[in-house]
Formats: structure tokens, C-alpha cells, sequence
């Protein structure tokens, strides 16, 4: 008998995608895949657009995480252009940066995942959403809901728009807020400082009640993140792996990628998975919250940083998946506290840049997205349009942890019991990543949850939601 | 009795489902008139229930968005077209320009990452021939462009499609310029700017700086943002309503013309930039034939070296 298990569509998640497993001779899952039915295909897109539109068109692959496709693609210009940017330029982009991954990160811990947490992953469909949540946990939703607001507003302000920001362009920002506008950031950034501080350690009593999947969610793959002198940095630094021994496995500047990652096809996807180089070998990574604390001793600020030592020091074993979701309120505080401190430093008017004039060369630039690095790749003729496109994004990066985490947690909660508890199992499973679709296939997505169950290459059975 | 509200997500980024979440404070306010009974995004609601309204966000780029499409229009009584993706084909649309083989040629076949010769295996063939907007598979009752539409024309739409019910009324169809609080004013001796899209004078239009902004040209429904700090428009939001109903006006003659008017700098020389950029320039509506179907409009020839295999 021939089995595969697959679910369709995939809700709650950024994107279009399916998931199947092949079923061994004992009737386990085996082979989790998540299937990527979406391609836009943006590499063809910007080939002979002008260098200095990347920075607009780009940030339009994704919904979710526009202005970290906009900040790597004028850092890219910049790096390769040798273009000064100063540190006034610097510190605004950092504090758009930071109000987006607060946004980002709200949005996966309350809004996607939050329902899973509070509401129990056994919970029915119909209790599982914010909508729910808001009926049941107001006080919860609100201040989860203002948390993201606080960081999306303040894109607006510094980023020009909420959704998809312009302000960054090579060597500068076209305009910066106003003294009223950075008083009014700062507020903000005391209030997400409080809210944090109020939400965080209900969202981990939350997680405490989910310990039994500890043992089976072990992440087995290296963490890769962006490193500045061992600290976590989302927009400066060189990109580092460490080992299972905390030692450095290797460190490499941004411009070497390509001798270090390897992207390669899987069966039934339009995504990519990314692989470390090893000799004629290859490797498994994962980045994100938790490869960025991993990777990196310290953060810069001190109530973050106090966060960070103490989980560290809760990581006895191995990373497993829950510690995303922990890694990630911590990140949430981090941004907070930055927010703040860059809203309270001077706010000097500067000088607006000299507009770049591009010419041919290879522009290459490098972010921590909310789910981890994101590479632009350009080259440029002569007149300075793009006549060829690499993007390596964050989700691409997970691939292969996802696909353990999926087939585990399928193993843990087995297709024969619970159907519900099944497909909310293995949803969980993929919502920890906050994989975020659009950008995976710089493409889009609609988000299918069809389990497919597979034996010898042949469709044994379907399991997807009943109708309601 | 709440509106009910049902949505869907096909080909795009799903900006516009952010944007329904950064109404932000009215969110809140919106559930008592309101209730969502699909968003992919946020519920576990994997079918199509029935609903006052459906937003279907994004372009048809493969099969299965054609079938949703399909069933949202089966499952709702007002079908809006979300954002420019689905009005126009959007960024997603720009796949209108090459055939997916080339694309996906393109995306899997590429240095220095990519493992040579590969693509694909054929359990993913299910991109169609080319990418449309959502009212060549369905019949659209409204139409609510941008990129996204900013929060405060998503309030302000679904307001109106409750009020007016079956009867059509007319909604506020102005372009960008309005809410742009810049002066066009005539200058001399500016040249084109080519490949810049900012600006350092913050009180004067972008046109009469020389650098090339679609506001004029461009419907409102994202507030002015980009010029008003200093962008270029790039015309996410779609043409504006006399390109639109006028088969004989277009993008780059209006522009042409007026930024004539303004610098002084030759029609033809913006006209032909504008051509040769057409990619960028037309990139947000090129897969709607409302563009491509105007006589003078040769966007495939325009870009004939970009589609090149």
C-alpha cells in the first residue's frame, strides 16, 4: 500500500504552500515537505530596470517584511557603489529597522501564532485567530495589536509609507522626521518597553505548557546569523556559524556568500533550499531569532541583554523549536529599547546626499530580515541597469529545519489519532518559523494546508480540514 | 446585523492583508460593523463561507488562483478587486513581459548560488501561459487599487460599498498631485534626471526638479506619501481615471507634456526615456489591457531587450 500524507492550504502562515510526508512500514511519517505552489519570479522582473530603483521595486516582494528588501537593496547599492552614508543615516534606518521587526515579530507571536499559544493547539479552528482572541483575552489582543501598531507607525513616520517604505535611498534618506515626530517615537518606545515587559512572561508561561514537545523539536542544523564584534546586529556585520560546540565554524563578509551557500531545488516546490558549502559536501543552517542568539554573546541594550543571559543559560541541550518563539519576544524588547534611545538622541537636521550616479560593477548587501538573513545580489552594465538578480531569503534559509520540525512534530502526533490535533501539530510546527512565503519564492502566496500521505511514490491518502 | 467580510490571497505579496491589520486602532472599531468570516492570513478558515464582500488580493499567475478566484466570486455578493495586483496585475503583472519558461530559467538557473541545470520538477507546472489581473477570469463590482491602498481608503471603501448598496454612486477619483503638498512651479535651465528618484527642494514638484514622478498621471489612494517626503510617485496605485477612459491619453504623453511645460525640457527626450524605462515606468499596470491595449502603447517593444532569452 502506497502512502503520502499532504495538508492544504496552510493558513496563518505568510504565503502559498502544501505539505506532504511519506509513510514508512510501521505507518509513521517520514519526509515532511513543505510544498511551495507560488513563483513571481523577481530576478526576471528588475533585469533591465535602472540600479536606482531597486530600492522601491524590491521592497514590493513582500507584504511582511518590505523594509528589510528595501534597506538590503540600498545597502547593496551602497556596498558596491562605495557610497558614505552617515551616521545620522544609519541611526534613522535602524530605527525604521527596528519599528518593522517589532511589527514583524508582533505579528507572528500574537496574530499568526499567539492563537495556538492561547488558545491550545487542540483548540478548533473557530477559536484559533485573533478575532477570537479578542473576544476572550482583550486586554491580551489590544496590547499585542498596539505593540505592532507602535512598530508600523513608526515605519510610516521614518519609511515614508507603513507598507512598502521609500525614505532609504543610496547615501541617505530623502527626508527625516520632525523633533514632534522623534517625541512622539520615543513615547512609543517606552510604551512597547512596558508592554513587552507584561506580555513577554505570559507568552512564556504559555509556551511552559507545551514542554512535552521539547524533546521531540531538537532544531538540527547550524545557526547562521549576522554578527557585529559577537553582538546582534540587523543591519551591520559579518555573517557567522557556529558549531554545536559554540566555536565558530566559519565567518565570511557578505561579498563570499556564494562560496559558502548553495541554493538547490526539492521535489514538488518552487522554493529553494539553501545549504552551507563543506568540501564537496554540504551543510544544514537555520536563521532567525534563535540562530541571531545563538550566534552573537550580547545585545546592546541592557534589559534585552539581561533577557538574552538568562535564556542562554535555560539552552542546556540543543535548540528546539520552541525557543524561536523565546528568542523572539526577547528580539521584541531589544527593538523597544532601540527605538527609544535612538528617539531620544539629538535630532540634527543633515544635509540631504548627493544623488548616486550608478555604473557597472556588482552590488552586493546583506540584512537580518525578521526571519533571518537576506541577501541582494546585483549586477549592472555600464549604464547602470540590473542585468542579472541573485535573492537569497530568510525562509529559503529554513527550509531544511523546517522540514525536521514538520516531519517530528507529524511523528509526535501521529495522522491516526486526532485529525485536528494533527493538522494543528504540524501548522504549529511551520507557524514557529514565521516562514514568510512571498519573499521565499519572491513570490506570493496563497497558503493551502493539504496533508498528503505517501507509500512507494503514490498518493495513499489526503487529510484536510472537514467543511464547516 | 454585521457585513460580512470574506478574502483571498492569489498572486502577491499580501501587503493589502497588512494593510486591513494597520487600519491599526479602527480595526477594532470596524468589528462592530463588520465580521470576517475568511482571511487566510489570520484564520484557520481553509474554505470559501458566504459573505456580503469579498477583497480578493493579487494577480492570476497560476491554476490554483484561478480556482479561488472562481469560488470567492461564487461565494460573495460584492467582489472588490484588492489592491493593484488584482485591478492591474501589479509587480506581480511584470511576469506579463517574459513566458514562464524564461522566468523560471531565470530564478533557477542563475549564478552564483544556483546548482547548474536545474528547474522545477514537474509537480509545480501549474503557472499559466502569462499573468492577469482578477476581471479577465470574473466579473469585478468594484475596483479598489494601491499598493496597497493605504488603511484610510480601505475604511473609506468598504464604508461606501455598505451605504450605497446596489445604488452606484460616485467615489473620490483624484490623482496623487492632490494630496501632495509640493507647488508646480516653471523653472529653467533643469535637465532630466535620469535613474534619480529623489529630490532636495522639499516644497517644489518632483517634475519641475526634472526628476520623472507618475503623481500627475497616478489615482490617489495612498495619501501622497512618496512625494511628500521627497519620492518619486512610481504609479503604484494605477493610471488615473482620464488615462483610464480615454483611449488616446496615456502615461508618458500627459507626463511628457506637462513636464514640458514646467522645465522646458524637450517632450520627445521624456517621451523616449520614458519608453526606454518602460518596464519601471509602466511597471504597476502593464498586464492590464486598459495599458497595453492603447493604440500608441508598445510595451512589449518598449521592452522587447528585457523579455529576450
Amino acid at each position: 500500500m502506497a502512502k503520502k500524507l499532504m495538508i492544504e492550504p496552510v493558513t496563518r502562515i505568510e504565503g502559498h504552500a502544501k505539505i506532504s510526508f511519506d509513510i514508512d512500514d510501521n505507518d509513521d511519517p517520514i519526509n515532511g515537505r513543505l510544498h511551495v505552489m507560488e513563483i513571481r519570479g523577481f530576478e526576471k522582473f528588475v533585469q533591465k530596470m535602472e540600479l536606482g530603483k531597486m530600492p522601491l521595486i524590491t521592497a514590493r516582494i513582500c507584504g511582511v517584511c518590505p523594509a528589510a528588501h528595501h534597506l538590503a537593496s540600498v545597502i547593496a547599492i551602497e556596498n558596491g557603489g562605495s557610497i558614505f552614508t552617515s551616521q545620522k543615516t544609519k541611526m534613522l534606518r535602524e530605527l525604521l529597522y527596528m519599528g518593522h521587526i517589532l511589527h514583524s515579530h508582533a505579528l507572528s507571536c500574537f496574530v499568526l501564532l499567539g492563537p495556538d499559544l492561547i488558545s491550545g493547539i487542540s483548540a478548533s479552528p473557530k477559536e484559533r485567530n485573533i478575532f477570537h482572541i479578542l473576544s476572550t483575552r482583550p486586554d491580551l489582543a489590544k496590547k499585542a495589536l498596539q505593540l505592532r501598531s507602535i512598530g508600523q507607525k513608526i515605519v510610516e513616520i521614518v519609511g515614508g509609507r507603513g507598507i512598502h517604505p521609500v525614505m532609504a535611498i543610496p547615501g541617505g534618506m530623502a527626508s527625516q522626521p520632525t523633533c514632534d515626530e522623534m517625541k512622539r517615537i520615543f513615547d512609543w518606545g517606552v510604551e512597547a518597553i512596558e508592554i513587552v515587559t507584561e506580555l513577554r512572561p505570559i507568552m512564556v508561561t504559555m509556551l511552559q505548557k507545551l514542554n512535552n514537545l521539547r524533546s521531540v523539536t531538537l532544531i538540527n542544523a547550524l545557526p547562521l546569523a549576522l554578527s557585529n564584534n559577537d553582538t546582534v546586529d540587523f543591519l551591520q556585520g559579518k555573517c557567522c556559524v557556529i558549531d554545536d560546540k559554540k566555536n565558530i565554524e566559519r565567518s565570511f563578509s557578505v561579498l563570499k556568500y556564494g562560496d559558502h551557500l548553495i541554493e538547490r531545488i526539492t521535489p514538488g516546490s518552487y522554493m529553494k533550499s539553501v545549504h552551507l558549502r563543506d568540501g564537496s559536501a554540504e551543510k544544514s543552517f537555520f536563521v532567525g531569532p534563535l540562530a541571531r542568539l545563538m550566534v552573537n554573546s550580547s545585545f546592546s541594550t541592557p534589559k534585552a541583554n539581561k533577557l538574552l543571559q538568562a535564556f542562554k543559560k535555560s539552552l542546556k541541550s540543543g535548540p528546539v523549536l520552541l525557543d524561536i518563539i523565546e528568542a523572539r519576544l526577547i528580539e521584541m524588547m531589544y527593538c523597544s529599547e532601540r527605538i527609544a534611545e535612538i528617539a531620544s538622541q539629538d535630532n540634527e537636521k543633515e544635509e540631504p546626499c548627493t544623488p548616486f550616479t550608478p555604473c557597472e560593477g556588482r552590488y552586493v548587501g546583506i540584512v537580518e530580515a525578521p526571519r533571518g538573513i537576506l541577501i541582494h545580489d546585483y549586477i549592472a552594465d555600464k549604464e547602470g541597469r540590473v542585468t542579472r538578480a541573485n535573492l537569497i531569503v530568510a525562509t529559503q534559509n529554513n527550509y531544511d529545519a523546517i522540514n525536521s520540525a514538520l516531519t517530528a512534530l507529524a511523528r509526535h502526533f501521529k495522522p491516526a489519532n486526532d485529525e485536528n490535533m494533527f493538522l494543528n501539530g504540524i501548522e504549529f510546527a511551520l507557524r514557529c518559523f514565521d516562514p514568510c512565503l512571498s519573499c521565499a519564492t519572491h513570490a506570493a502566496g496563497r497558503i493551502p494546508l493539504v496533508v498528503e500521505l505517501r507509500k512507494n511514490s503514490g498518493i495513499i491518502q489526503r487529510i484536510q480540514r472537514s467543511s464547516p | 446585523v454585521k457585513t460580512t467580510i470574506s478574502t483571498e490571497w492569489l498572486s502577491g505579496c499580501s501587503g493589502c492583508h497588512v494593510a486591513i491589520v494597520d487600519m491599526h486602532e479602527k480595526l477594532l472599531t470596524m468589528m462592530d460593523f463588520f465580521e470576517f468570516v475568511r482571511i487566510p492570513v489570520l484564520m484557520d478558515q481553509k474554505f470559501y463561507p458566504p459573505a456580503d464582500i469579498g477583497l480578493v488580493e493579487g494577480a492570476v499567475r497560476n491554476k490554483h488562483d484561478r480556482e479561488s478566484l472562481i469560488k470567492m466570486r461564487e461565494s460573495v455578493k460584492t467582489l472588490v478587486a484588492f489592491g493593484t495586483c488584482a485591478v492591474y496585475g501589479g509587480p506581480s503583472g511584470i511576469g506579463w513581459l517574459s513566458s514562464p519558461e524564461a522566468v523560471l530559467q531565470c530564478v533557477y538557473g542563475q549564478e552564483p548560488t544556483n546548482v547548474p541545470h536545474q528547474l522545477p520538477d514537474t509537480d509545480t507546472t501549474l503557472l499559466e501561459q502569462s499573468v492577469i489581473p482578477i476581471d479577465e477570469v470574473v466579473k469585478v463590482d468594484a475596483y479598489m487599487p494601491g499598493c496597497p491602498p493605504h488603511p484610510f481608503w480601505i475604511v473609506s471603501a468598504l464604508g461606501f460599498i455598505v451605504e450605497s448598496g446596489n445604488a452606484p454612486k460616485s467615489y473620490p477619483a483624484k490623482t496623487v498631485c492632490s494630496k501632495c503638498k509640493r507647488t508646480m512651479k516653471k523653472m529653467s535651465d533643469v535637465s532630466l534626471k535620469k535613474g534619480i528618484v529623489s529630490v532636495s527642494d522639499p516644497n517644489i514638484c518632483l517634475l519641475s526638479q526634472g526628476v520623472i514622478c507618475l503623481g500627475s498621471v497616478t489615482l490617489e489612494r495612498c495619501l501622497a506619501q512618496c512625494p511628500n517626503c521627497g519620492i518619486a510617485c512610481s504609479g503604484c496605485a494605477g493610471p488615473s481615471t482620464d488615462i483610464i477612459t480615454e483611449p488616446h491619453l496615456d502615461i508618458r504623453t500627459l507626463l511628457s507634456k506637462r513636464m514640458h511645460l514646467l522645465t522646458g525640457i524637450k517632450k520627445e527626450e521624456i517621451q523616449a526615456y520614458i519608453e526606454q524605462e518602460a518596464k519601471t515606468f509602466y511597471a504597476y499596470s502593464l498586464a492590464s489591457p486598459v495599458i497595453y491595449k492603447k493604440p500608441t502603447v508598445k510595451i512589449r517593444e518598449w521592452t522587447a531587450e528585457s523579455i529576450e532569452e
